[in-house]
């Protein structure tokens, strides 16, 4: 084969070469084929590519042994653009030796480096057994031709290799994250591709919503309120847009998506789509909610609680928690344990810090002190009950308190011990009076017929007294005219007859409480006397019971003076000393002796007069009273 | 136990409920016992012992008189060594510890008994100068 014949060769070969680097799919074919080719254009030999694997710093060849990497490459970027052509003395012999032409005869090795695009070493084409005598420059062009069209080839079909490896890592990425809903849209926002991940969120198939507006997803509301329009705006200005909120499924329900709008952008700035992409977050909203309703609940309980509520930490004692009742006690400087101390009055701190550290210990205590009451000064008295809150160890983490303002409760329950005391007083004194009565009664009656009417007339109207004074516990005061009424309608006396009975005298004049019994009994005794001997027991006769209020009266106190006339009692009817001495008894000992009454008893020619003048409740003067 | 003769004994009576007063000055009467009083206000007892200190024997007690405590007027007859009861519608709760051992008749209470009570407080064993006390309860 002549040199022309060998140029044709080449350039059939280069076009051959060509034609493969342009169609070939696999790198293995083309370096197979490569090698063929290469070898039939040399007329001989044999022809192999060897590629430098820089993990294993060796070169991977398919019939050489080792050869070490780092030599080889430093070797071809030593000389990046020239072959080298060792003669091969030996079978395995020195390879460093380069010539420019062989002795004819001689057989030896050429070997020409493969670059990639910005001279990346790739490898390098190897061809052995070539007799060197017939090589010429020409073919070196050639190889080195081949070379750089493998190297276009090789860098080709690497990256569709990468770019089919990133596609499918892409691939598995977007198809198994079922918790993200993914899709595409066109710039109409036409939905293109849908994920399986929207399909799980959205219960829609690709199939089903592919071709169908974006803005199918969203809540009729939403729509109605232009925010799918909204978004795409935002994200084609800004980029990207959070569209976080609730969505529409297909089934109707709702669901929470924390998503993303991109704007998906050609090269050259176009808009040609947008991608959503975001997390299912219904559950985590539901327990946001929930934990939201909570706190609410929390609030709304704590804030019309009239307890105070309290969390203190169970180190520090510092406050991490009051609800209003409590700052409303203490006010709102609340961030210090001391001044929660100070508000406390002093002699009651060493209580309240000793209670605290029970609790700390792990006890429940109740305990009481008194609180200097923030805004008014007001000396409270709270009862505390205090409780250890444990963190997960089991150790006292928090303090927690429910407090309580006690001071009406306490000075309820005082009130209350000392009316049942006085009511206890009352009665037994009542049940003394009675005795002494029965006793007075049985001394001056001559038949026990004669004293069961009397002594029943007397309990009937200390009963009546009974009743006016029951009514003292409501804060009222019982009025004179109103005990002499009540007195006279309890006998059956005519007291709204007044021809009969005449009462006149200022209304509402109080009388003090520790009067009415004694003062109410000797009434009684008047009136019972006037039935069954004076004025009220005759027709023609007449009662007149009139009386006069003095503000200042003797002692500089206000008196009231009472008079009691019977007229038209022609023939005084005898009173015997057994039943009207009771009467005057009263008049004449039992007011004086025990109200400091003036009184007078005298039985007239017409009837019995007499008058009572006692001291009376200050309060008709002070409460500027119409007595 | 027996009962002890008040016979010319000068027997205080501090009451102010004048019916109580002057059934307990008729049962002691009865017995044969000159009353002392009987006064109505805490100012006219004191002024009772004051004045007749020397002659009075025993003395009945209202623990409230008109809205006063008695007990200025039961210190003023302790000092003097001069027995005394209480009669009180109160709890004895309500006394003060020092009259603790002081016999108490609660209200209501017979006559009867309140008289024989203050004689026996008067002739119970007393220390020189005590308390004017009796330890027993009423039978």
């Amino acid at each position: 084969m002549n040199d022309q014949q060998r140029f044709l060769r080449h350039r059939k070969t280069l076009i051959e070469f060509g034609e493969l680097v342009l169609d070939g799919e696999s790198l293995q074919d083309i370096l197979f084929k490569g090698c063929q080719l290469i070898a039939e254009a040399l007329g001989g030999g044999e022809v192999r590519i060897k590629k430098v694997e820089e993990q294993s710093e060796s070169i991977q060849a398919s019939s050489y042994g080792k050869i070490r990497a780092q030599g080889i490459a430093e070797r071809i970027t030593q000389a990046p653009s020239g072959a080298q052509i060792i003669v091969d003395e030996a079978a395995h012999g020195e390879f460093n030796e380069i010539v420019d032409a062989g002795e004819p005869g001689s057989i030896g090795s050429i070997r020409v480096p493969i670059l990639l695009p910005g001279r990346k070493p790739y490898g390098l084409i190897e061809a052995e057994d070539i007799p060197l005598s017939v090589f010429r420059p020409r073919d070196m062009v050639f190889l080195r031709l081949c070379a750089l069209l493998l190297g276009v080839a090789i860098d080709r079909l690497d990256r569709v290799r990468d770019l089919i490896a990133a596609g499918e890592r892409f691939r598995v990425i977007v198809e198994n994250a079922r918790d993200y809903a993914i899709f595409l849209s066109d710039k109409d926002d036409i939905i293109t591709e849908w994920l399986p991940g929207a399909t799980e969120i959205f219960g829609w198939t690709d199939d089903e919503i592919v071709g169908k507006p974006a803005a199918t997803l969203f809540l009729p509301e939403d729509r109605e309120k232009g925010l799918p329009e909204t978004e795409l705006e935002t994200a084609r200005r800004h980029g990207a847009a959070n569209d976080k909120g609730w969505r529409r499924r297909k089934d109707g329900s709702r669901v929470c998506i924390d998503g993303r709008t991109i704007a998906l952008r050609k090269p050259d700035g176009g808009l040609c789509g947008y991608m959503r992409i975001g997390p299912d977050i219904t559950h985590r909203q539901q327990d946001e909610e929930e934990l939201r309703q909570n706190e609410e609940r929390f609030r709304q309980f704590t804030a019309a609680s009239t307890s105070m509520l309290w969390i203190r930490d169970a180190r520090t004692f510092d406050l991490e928690y009051a609800n209003p009742a409590y700052v409303g006690l203490y006010g709102d400087r609340l961030d210090q344990f001391r001044g929660w101390l100070r508000n406390i009055v002093p002699e009651d701190r060493r209580g309240a810090l000793v209670a605290l550290r029970r609790v700390c210990q792990g006890e429940r205590v109740t305990h009481q002190f008194r609180v200097r009451r923030a805004h008014d000064g007001a000396v409270r008295q709270i009862r505390n009950t205090d409780f250890p809150l444990l963190n997960t160890r089991r150790k006292v983490q928090r303090i927690g308190g429910i407090g309580r303002d006690v001071t009406d409760e306490v000075a309820n329950a005082s009130r209350m011990q000392i009316l049942v005391g006085e009511l206890q007083h009352r009665t037994r004194n009542l049940m003394a009076v009675v005795e002494a009565t029965a006793e007075a009664t049985l001394r001056s009656s001559s038949t026990l017929d004669d004293f069961k009417s009397r002594f029943r007339d007397r309990l009937a109207a200390l009963a009546r007294v009974q009743g006016l004074l029951s009514r003292l516990d409501e804060g009222e005061r019982i009025t004179f005219d109103e005990l002499i009424r009540i007195e006279l309608k309890g006998i059956g006396a005519p007291e709204d007859d007044p021809s009969r009975v005449t009462l006149r005298g200022p209304r509402n004049v109080l009388l003090r409480s520790s009067t009415v019994q004694t003062l109410a009994m000797a009434l009684h005794e008047l009136a019972t006397n006037a039935v069954k001997y004076g004025a009220l027991g005759q027709e023609q006769a007449h009662l007149s019971v009139t009386w006069s209020f003095e503000p200042k009266g003797e002692d500089a106190r206000p008196w009231l003076h009472i008079r009691w006339d019977e007229s038209g009692v022609p023939v005084p009817t005898i009173r015997s000393e057994s039943s009207g001495g009771q009467g005057r008894k009263l008049i004449e000992q039992a007011l004086p002796y025990q109200l400091g009454a003036r009184t007078s008893f005298r039985l007239g020619g017409d009837g019995l007069q007499c008058t009572i003048s006692i001291p009376v409740s200050r309060r008709n003067v002070e409460d500027g009273s119409d007595a | 136990m027996p009962e002890r003769s008040l016979r010319n004994c000068h027997v205080l009576i501090a009451e102010d409920e004048f019916m109580v007063a002057e059934s307990l000055r008729h049962e002691l009467e009865d017995v044969g016992a000159i009353v002392v009083g009987p006064c109505a206000t805490l100012e006219q007892t004191l002024a009772e012992i004051a004045s007749e200190g020397e002659r009075i024997d025993g003395a009945v007690l209202d623990v409230n008189l008109a809205e006063h405590a008695v007990y200025p007027a039961a210190d003023m007859l302790a000092e003097r060594g001069i027995p005394f009861v209480f009669t009180t519608g109160y709890d004895a709760s309500n006394l003060p510890p020092r009259f603790a051992n002081v016999l108490r008749c609660e209200k209501p209470i017979s006559m009867s008994r309140v008289a024989r009570a203050v004689g026996e407080a008067m002739f119970a064993k007393l220390p020189p100068g005590g308390k004017g006390a009796a330890g027993s309860p009423p039978p």
